[in-house]
């Protein structure tokens, strides 16, 4: 066994860091804050990662990529979710999307898609939920209706995140309105600026960009639009599913607040004498510390399974299940400690630690719900990992 | 980055899960917790012909020079099957003896501790149970060749087993640890029966020959023996925990009501699932927290395994009794037993407070970064 990264491994973690925070302009904080800016600043971030090679590193050489392993790739996650992840969306298109194209994709899908995800000039969505399709997703009812060559699609999905901002919408639909239900559905590649495609963005607590509702009316896409067989869609979206469920490192987001709340405790005095020698405080931030250090090590463990070809199922979402709990345990002890001064907004002459507080707190809220419940994920712990009966 | 075990830890680890498979059912633990001896002496002469005595001690003494690591994945295959014995005991006194000792005391003694000859047990608790309070307890007076001890230890474990007792105690005002033979006129014991039904005592010592350890160099000694302790004892915890979850799916899979297994209801799937994922983060926090202590980087991830531990069985214990429902009251089942003892484990060697106090030090106790 061995439980430290290479050194290696330690010295391509500096040399990103240093690139990160050299790229970062002081006023980030992550895609929810001055909006226009951020998102055209994470573009532009994200296209000067792909010149350095790092932003698909861990893709095959033939797509664009260095061949990375799984670790090298842990790094890249971890060092950007410390930093607020400022490839903005673009984070999903390349841990899942990418690899589900490589997967099943036609050779044409592969040439048009890849090389501009690899150039990180590719925005995506994924229309996956829909109204009456949240944790069921399998009962999804946006229909897809061959047409000649063509396939018309109709219905509406909601809470897509980016879809005002995507090139492409990875998109869920039925073309099987009579099989059992997962058996019914096909994946559409498919182009934002097509015809029929309206979105409408909900306004959100949890920041920019984060829920839209996507109609689709009449919209035409061709055959060669479809990824993977007809009808397997279900099986497309699981494998892709499986790889966004360890493709997000929350627990760097939480190990960066966490010192943040240590910091603040240690030169924070209270009644003449500092926060961080109060015994309640001292407990909660060890308790906090405790399940980061189990969050981090349960995804380590699915990095590991994967470095080794094993494919983590209940693993991943054990791994998920920690993530949650230590996001929403930080994010609520810095709520707790910094009282009524974390209400504040970002920028407030008072707000303390920039005011990102806040915004990180409004995001934890979220984090137990996006991309499967967590009830859900216990679902698969107990089915996938312990044999329980569906 | 490798979590994987090498071909000789999962001989090691197979090994032991096979032979305390066979020989310790739940059972005949429930059958020694009644016994005046105690613990199957049978299976403890066998084990040591295993090398289990000596697994982490040096060659040099007879031991196998492992490690930490490989200690703990031992420990978590008792767990398994709550094998109660005086190992635990024996392996922390020996690794104490193996690190404070005198080079002429540890030839001495590891051989036969490492072969399984002699049986050692610790009396390194008294009233109070912290740090301090042990060697406070025991108080001994120096001479030549041996030091007089007078005093008592709460909680020994087996000690009418023992061939020896590390005794914990205080000389000249500093704390010391003493060699100390259990059969001689100046140690009495009695037993104190408690919750967890293994045996322990407490030990009464009255002008007892004693033979320092360290003669002298003592720093650090009582916060060896509880990070030691501890890491062995979250070892068996969590292994206990791997069985308890096994056993509760079971269970759950098996028991029928409104005409379905009740592990087809959410509610008890995910009773199930949150004791799944407090268990294996604490097993993999215990295999992490050893490998580092074999890499010589600290000990503050003992306790960070510890209290992860001590409040994640707990939780987990909660869990496989509601799941189970009234059977898991019954003695005859072996609920009760995981019940008990991890209770037990839970404090031993200081509870999740303790040791997230000892992990805030670490955290909060320098300047701002």
């Amino acid at each position: 066994m061995d439980f430290d990264f290479s050194p290696e491994e330690e010295a391509f973690r500096a040399e990103l860091r240093a690139f990160i925070e050299s790229s970062l302009p002081d006023w980030w904080q992550g895609l929810f804050l001055e909006q226009d800016k951020s998102w055209a600043f994470a573009k532009q971030f994200c296209q000067n990662l792909a010149e350095k090679g790092w932003l698909t590193m861990t893709w095959p050489k033939e797509y664009g990529g260095q061949e990375a392993g799984p670790w090298k790739q842990a790094i890249v996650r971890e060092e950007m979710w410390t930093h607020q992840e400022p490839r903005g969306p673009q984070y999903m298109s390349l841990n899942w999307i990418g690899p589900t194209i490589m997967r099943f994709g036609s050779e044409a899908q592969k040439v048009f898609f890849l090389p501009q995800m690899a150039a990180g000039t590719l925005n995506w969505c994924q229309g996956f939920s829909e109204p009456n399709a949240g944790s069921d997703l399998a009962s999804l009812e946006t229909r897809a209706v061959a047409d000649g060559d063509d396939y018309l699609i109709n219905g509406q999905k909601i809470w897509t995140s980016y879809a005002e901002q995507a090139d492409y919408c990875f998109l869920a639909t039925r073309t099987d309105p009579d099989v059992p239900k997962h058996r019914g559905i096909s994946v559409f590649l498919v182009d934002m600026n097509t015809p029929g495609i309206k979105v409408r963005p909900i306004d959100s607590m949890v920041g920019f960009g984060d829920i839209n509702q996507v109609y689709f009316d009449n919209v035409r896409v061709g055959r060669s639009a479809m990824l993977g067989e007809r009808n397997q869609g279900w099986y497309v979206m699981a494998s892709g599913l499986n790889h966004e469920r360890v493709g997000i490192a929350r627990y760097a987001k939480s190990e960066h607040l966490l010192q943040m709340i240590m910091d603040y405790c240690k030169r924070t005095t209270v009644r003449g004498r500092r926060l961080a020698d109060d015994a309640v405080v001292r407990q909660k931030i060890a308790e906090a510390y405790l399940c980061w250090k189990a969050a981090r090590l349960m995804n380590y463990r699915v990095i590991d399974m994967q470095s080794r070809g094993l494919e983590p199922v209940a693993e991943a979402s054990l791994a998920r299940i920690h993530n949650i709990q230590t996001d929403q345990r930080i994010a609520n002890l810095g709520m707790e400690i910094l009282g009524m001064y974390g209400l504040l907004n970002p920028g407030g002459e008072d707000s303390p630690e920039q005011g990102t507080l806040q915004w990180l707190w409004r995001q934890s809220v979220s984090t137990s719900i996006a991309a499967g419940t967590l009830e859900i994920q216990k679902n698969l712990v107990a089915q996938k990992g312990l044999g329980l009966p569906r | 980055m490798n979590f994987e075990l090498t071909a000789e830890q999962a001989l090691l680890q197979n090994a032991a899960r096979t032979i305390l498979a066979e020989r310790s059912s739940f059972e005949s633990v429930r059958r020694w917790e009644r016994d005046a001896g105690g613990y199957d002496r049978n299976l403890w002469e066998e084990v040591a012909g295993l090398g289990w005595h000596g697994l982490s001690l040096p060659e040099r003494f007879g031991g196998s020079g492992l490690g930490a690591l490989e200690q703990v994945l031992l420990l978590r295959e008792m767990g398994r099957t709550l094998w109660t014995s005086p190992y635990l005991a024996h392996v922390l006194a020996s690794w104490a003896i193996a690190q404070f000792g005198s080079e002429n005391l540890q030839r001495r003694v590891l051989p036969v501790l490492a072969s399984g000859e002699d049986t050692i047990t610790t009396a390194i608790f008294g009233l109070g149970v912290d740090l301090s309070a042990a060697a406070d307890a025991v108080v001994a007076e120096a001479g030549s060749p041996h030091s007089s001890l007078d005093g008592n230890s709460l909680f020994v474990p087996y000690v009418e087993a023992a061939s020896w007792i590390l005794v914990l105690g205080t000389q000249s005002g500093e704390p010391e640890l003493f060699l100390v033979r259990a059969q001689q006129a100046g140690v009495n014991w009695s037993l104190m029966p408690g919750l967890s039904g293994d045996r322990q005592y407490r030990v009464d010592f009255q002008g007892a020959i004693a033979e320092p350890l360290a003669g002298g160099d003592s720093g650090g000694i009582a916060e060896f023996l509880w990070s030691r302790g501890a890491l062995l004892a979250t070892a068996y915890m969590t292994g206990a925990g791997e069985a308890l979850v096994e056993m509760t799916a079971e269970y759950a899979k098996q028991r029928t009501q409104f005409g379905v297994p009740i592990g087809s209801f959410q509610a008890v799937q995910h009773r199930c699932a949150d004791m799944k994922v407090d268990v294996d983060a604490a097993v993999w926090l215990t295999l992490e927290a050893a490998w580092r202590l074999d890499q010589a980087q600290g000990v503050r991830d003992v306790s960070v395994a510890k209290a992860y531990a001590s409040d994640a069985l707990r939780r987990a214990v909660t869990h496989g009794h509601q799941v189970h429902g009234a059977i898991g009251f019954s003695e005859e089942h072996p609920m009760p037993l995981f019940t008990r003892r991890v209770k037990a484990l839970e404090v031993l060697f200081g509870d999740a407070t303790l040791h997230r106090e000892w992990v805030a030090q670490a955290l909060l106790d320098g300047e701002p970064a």
